[in-house]
């Protein structure tokens, strides 16, 4: 058990909620079955799952369709015209915030949404043969922003011409439990008149040219050359097209005798029992988007052999084997051929985002009150990145027009309580830290706000990169970043970043600025890197030394902190000076719990005093011997500062930007990174025993904050970043002079040459 | 032009009446190996959409099983028959079980091929396999059976077979002329249109709809999904 003051809980409505997703309205062709439909059914069933409000619009019914998720408002037309239908729904729709999502919708269809002033962001499901649209007639007042299913599409579309913002989602199927069933195995095989060693060969997707299943018929006549094998389709035919397609195929397998070998169940309910039944999946498309039947295939655990057309180059799987797109069936049998039929079904699924389609409808048009910035913080936690983010903004309350938007829960009232008596507006910008909803939400905030900017300030990188991936040119983003911590979490949510069609690397190079809090020796490239360190308020100095030792240790209680160090060197000075004293102010988060009980254990005995969060900074006005600092990662640590500012010897270690700031025999104590307990018992027996030292290291390390650590000083040149590109408002302030480094070129989401275009 | 019209007047009347008779006798060959093909091609997806019909139960054959056993009624006690219509060099053994007709095709050295259920029917008779049934109307002009199934359905003529399966959108027609969505609008189980009906896929696959999201924790951990598929944002 744990003391209540020493937990840091979430505090539930700490902050308001000020969610700018709108509802999700999507409007599709049909709901037939298909890649494009399955994709928008699996998008909106995840956004309804979390309790998101959508309304889906069919422009056509069909008989066979894909089941609509529950939960949702569900419109197919019915007798209207499909003109008709559209006149409706622009009418209804065309009071709403957000963008449309489209799929497989005519422009011809889609411009009487535009003509009523609904703004709409076409899907693109297919590469260029299979468009039903012309992108290069697509305005941005009428399409903010378009979707290419696979980074080949998103290069055609712009190579046709297309001047609005394309963006990359690649969308991963959900593959169920039923795909691994031993049990539907055999059911499916039983059902299908395929025997036990018969080496099944499945082919997804509707009959039509584009498949091209007389080639798939003609791969089958090769594979029965080297072994008993059958192949099913799974997918039927939709029109008279279709149709003749079937005709042709079947026509084919009869001249290659074939036709016994063949099996044809059509659409079927579950695709996952029949990839349990398939042993191997081919796929033979003359051109494809990106193919979710292979990507479904290959996440149930089968080998697919597809030709390389489209997107399916974008598949990365280890069971995936590409072919020539004109490689001949003889060369598809081989490879099928090398495969065995399955004894164990073993699942190989892709991590998946099916949400993140919805970030690209964040546009909005400017409604409320207007800001510059819009911060971005992932809670306002007792720590020192959140003191800096609030004195920042308390800095620059009336000087710079911004709101913060907080992600995360919040376990400490303290910069809350700041920010509103500095009448800074914080919010939280959904109703949790889910990072894809919060990135919706900020890019939608931004818009309606008219914000010139947005900066990251310790916020997740899932939300840094769901933002960066879809904020539109104009937006400038700025990321202030501690160092070598934030790029280590960056490079861990690479697996993130996939799933977006992402990554690290575009971020920074989409970056307008980045903002280190030190001179950190190494960095990701970025165009624009600036070096702003932490400032703060100087407290009254103070020459008098407490009348016995202690020690202060200010800062959250979390392992990165090394508190039990501390209080083993503690333990060592206390044997020397009984009367010694160590003071913890600070609380742990609820994950840290278990740590701060065993600091309490381990400091039995002991003159060590756990104070519990403190609501300001009263506590480094005491009388202390010296600070202690010991962390991991450091960028430009607060509490370091804020002892020095209030006269107070630091002992500190080795870490990121603390040298800057703690110069040893000079300014405090500085210790190796790694100091052990012995060296910093060592340091603060020195302390003690030399309090003249002490307090000229003290006044020395109070006039390099007051010189180069200033409050105000870390405003101005945060202002001149924040204030660039825009006329000068704030003429009482120095002209920044930039230590800018050059960086990497400027990417954009519509970029003249589509091959270096990020995606 | 005039050169044709120059050589064919040139030919003699012999060579121009074999040549005439050459090319009809082409014609012909090409015009029957087509409609054998366009049969093939019926048959083919007769037997790719139906394979818990095969290989015994191919309309024809039902209808040559289903007119005979009409002109000769089994004893109560049962039958063993013989090489019977439809089942070409098998036995049918046939016994009543309760109301039942039960029809067992043996081989020649008595293993059981398959079975099924004979039902009299008002249009002639029926047999019942597995959730199937297939109806033979012979007191019709000309054979007729039809085939219905849960899932798939067919009409059978010796000319034509509608197929109202899965693998279409509507009920199709193959004939010598090629398949095309079929008029008939006999059958009642398509669902209105305009309505969400129940899920069917492909060409992508199958999917529930489900959820597939979950949150992050504050800490970043990345949740994971719910089914055996992978990790979810």
């Amino acid at each position: 058990m744990i003391a209540g003051h020493l937990v840091a809980r979430p505090i539930p409505g700490l902050l308001p909620v000020r969610d700018s997703r709108a509802t999700l309205r999507v409007l599709i062709a049909s709901l037939a079955p298909g890649g494009a439909e399955r994709i928008v059914v699996e998008w909106v069933g995840a956004e309804l799952a979390r309790g998101r409000s959508v309304e889906l619009a069919v422009l056509h019914p069909r008989n066979h369709t894909l089941a609509a998720p529950a939960g949702l408002t569900l419109r197919i037309r019915e007798r209207e015209s499909p003109e008709e239908f559209m006149r409706t729904l622009a009418a209804e729709w065309r009071d709403g915030a957000a963008s449309v999502s489209t799929h497989l919708v005519p422009d011809a269809f889609l411009s009487i949404l535009w003509s009523a002033g609904v703004r709409t962001v076409p899907t693109i499901h297919n590469a260029r043969d299979g468009w039903r649209n012309d992108p290069r007639e697509w305005k941005p007042e009428n399409v903010p922003m378009a979707i290419a299913c696979a980074d080949s599409v998103r290069v055609e579309l712009l190579a046709a011409g297309c001047v609005v913002p394309v963006a990359t989602v690649r969308h991963r199927p959900r593959v169920g439990a039923a795909a691994f069933d031993a049990g539907l195995r055999r059911e499916i095989r039983a059902e299908l008149g395929v025997g036990d060693s018969t080496f099944l060969v499945g082919a997804v997707g509707a009959i039509k040219r584009q498949k091209d299943y007389r080639r798939a018929i003609e791969v089958l006549a090769r594979l029965v050359k080297r072994r008993d094998a059958a192949l099913a389709i799974l997918g039927g035919a939709l029109d008279a097209e279709g149709l003749a397609e079937l005709d042709r195929l079947v026509a084919r397998a009869v001249a290659l005798g074939v036709a016994a070998r063949l099996r044809l169940p059509g659409f079927v309910p579950m695709i996952e029992p029949y990839l349990a039944a398939c042993d191997a999946v081919v796929n033979v498309s003359r051109f494809e988007g990106l193919s979710i039947a292979t990507q479904e295939a290959l996440a149930a655990g089968l080998p697919v052999v597809a030709a390389r057309v489209g997107g399916q180059g974008e598949i990365s799987h280890a069971a995936l084997t590409l072919l020539d797109a004109h490689a001949a069936a003889e060369e598809f049998a081989a490879h099928l051929a090398t495969h065995r039929v399955r004894a164990s079904l073993v699942a190989a699924p892709f991590a998946r985002a099916p949400r993140i389609a919805s970030a690209a409808l964040a546009h909005r048009a400017p409604t409320g009150a207007l800001i510059d910035t819009l911060f971005v913080t992932a809670n306002l936690n007792a720590g020192g990145a959140q003191r800096s983010l609030a004195n920042l903004a308390a800095a620059l309350a009336g000087r710079h027009r911004m709101a913060i938007a907080v992600c995360g829960e919040t376990t400490a009232t303290q910069f809350a309580d700041m920010l509103r008596g500095a009448a800074v507006e914080a919010f939280r910008p959904a109703p949790d830290a889910d990072p894809i909803a919060a990135a919706e939400s900020i890019l939608a905030h931004a818009g309606e706000r008219g914000a010139r900017n947005v900066c990251f300030w310790n916020a997740d990188p899932r939300v840094k990169l769901a933002v960066a991936k879809f904020a539109t040119e104009g937006l400038r983003l700025l990321d202030v970043s501690p160092g070598a911590y934030a790029f280590a979490e960056m490079e861990e949510a690479r697996g993130f970043a996939a799933c977006i069609a992402y990554s690290g690397a575009y971020y920074y190079a989409r970056l307008d600025a980045l903002v280190l809090k030190y001179g950190a020796a190494a960095h990701p490239p970025c165009r624009r890197v600036e070096l702003i360190p932490n400032g703060v308020a100087l407290r009254p100095a103070r020459e008098a030394a407490p009348g016995y030792p202690r020690f202060l240790v200010n800062g959250r209680i979390a392992p990165s902190k090394r508190i039990e160090a501390i209080v083993d060197a503690f333990r060592r000075v206390s044997a020397v000076h009984r009367d010694a004293q160590l003071h913890v102010v600070g609380a742990a988060e609820e994950r840290h719990v278990g740590y701060a009980a065993a600091l309490r254990a381990r400091a039995a005995g002991l003159a060590v005093r756990f104070r519990g969060a403190a609501a300001d900074l009263a506590p480094v006005d005491e009388p202390f011997t010296a600070a202690l600092v010991l962390g991991t990662h450091q960028g430009s640590p607060n509490a370091v500062l804020e002892a020095m500012a209030a006269s107070i010897p630091v002992i500190a270690n080795d870490s990121g930007g603390t040298r800057e700031l703690v110069v040893d025999g000079h300014t405090g104590w500085l210790l190796a990174e790694d100091a052990p307990s012995g060296a910093l018992a060592a340091a603060m027996l020195e302390a003690i025993s030399d309090p003249a030292e002490c307090a000229e290291r003290a006044r020395r390390a109070r006039e390099l904050v007051r010189k180069a650590h200033g409050l105000d000083a870390m405003a101005r040149k945060y202002l001149a970043i924040l204030d660039a590109g825009s006329a000068p408002r704030h003429e009482k302030m120095d002209a920044w002079t930039s230590t800018s480094a050059p960086g990497a070129p400027r990417p954009s989401l519509r970029a003249p040459s589509p091959a270096t275009a990020v995606p | 032009m005039d050169m044709l019209q120059d050589f064919l007047v040139g030919l003699a009347p012999s060579t121009l009446f074999f040549a005439v008779i050459t090319v009809l006798v082409v014609v012909a060959v090409i015009r029957v190996r087509r409609e054998r093909g366009k049969q093939a091609r019926n048959e083919a997806l007769f037997v790719s959409m139906f394979p818990d019909l095969q290989p015994y139960y191919h309309p024809a054959r039902v209808f040559e099983y289903v007119k005979a056993r009409l002109a000769q009624a089994p004893p109560r006690s049962g039958k063993v028959w013989k090489d019977p219509p439809g089942f070409a060099g098998r036995t049918a053994d046939i016994r009543f079980e309760g109301e039942r007709e039960v029809v067992r095709i043996l081989d020649a050295a008595g293993a059981l091929l398959t079975q099924f259920i004979f039902e009299d029917h008002k249009e002639g008779g029926a047999i019942r396999i597995g959730k199937g049934k297939l109806t033979a109307s012979t007191r019709m002009a000309q054979p007729r059976v039809r085939y219905w199934h849960p899932d798939r359905e067919f009409k059978w003529t010796p000319a034509s077979w509608i197929f109202k399966t899965p693998l279409a959108e509507r009920p199709f027609e193959s004939s010598e002329r090629g398949s095309s969505f079929s008029s008939d609008s006999s059958s009642s189980s398509w669902s209105s249109r305009g309505a969400a009906v129940a899920p069917f896929v492909a060409a992508g696959g199958a999917f529930d709809g489900g959820g597939a999201s979950q949150a992050w924790s504050e800490g970043g951990a990345v949740s994971g999904e719910s089914t055996a598929a992978s990790t979810s944002y």
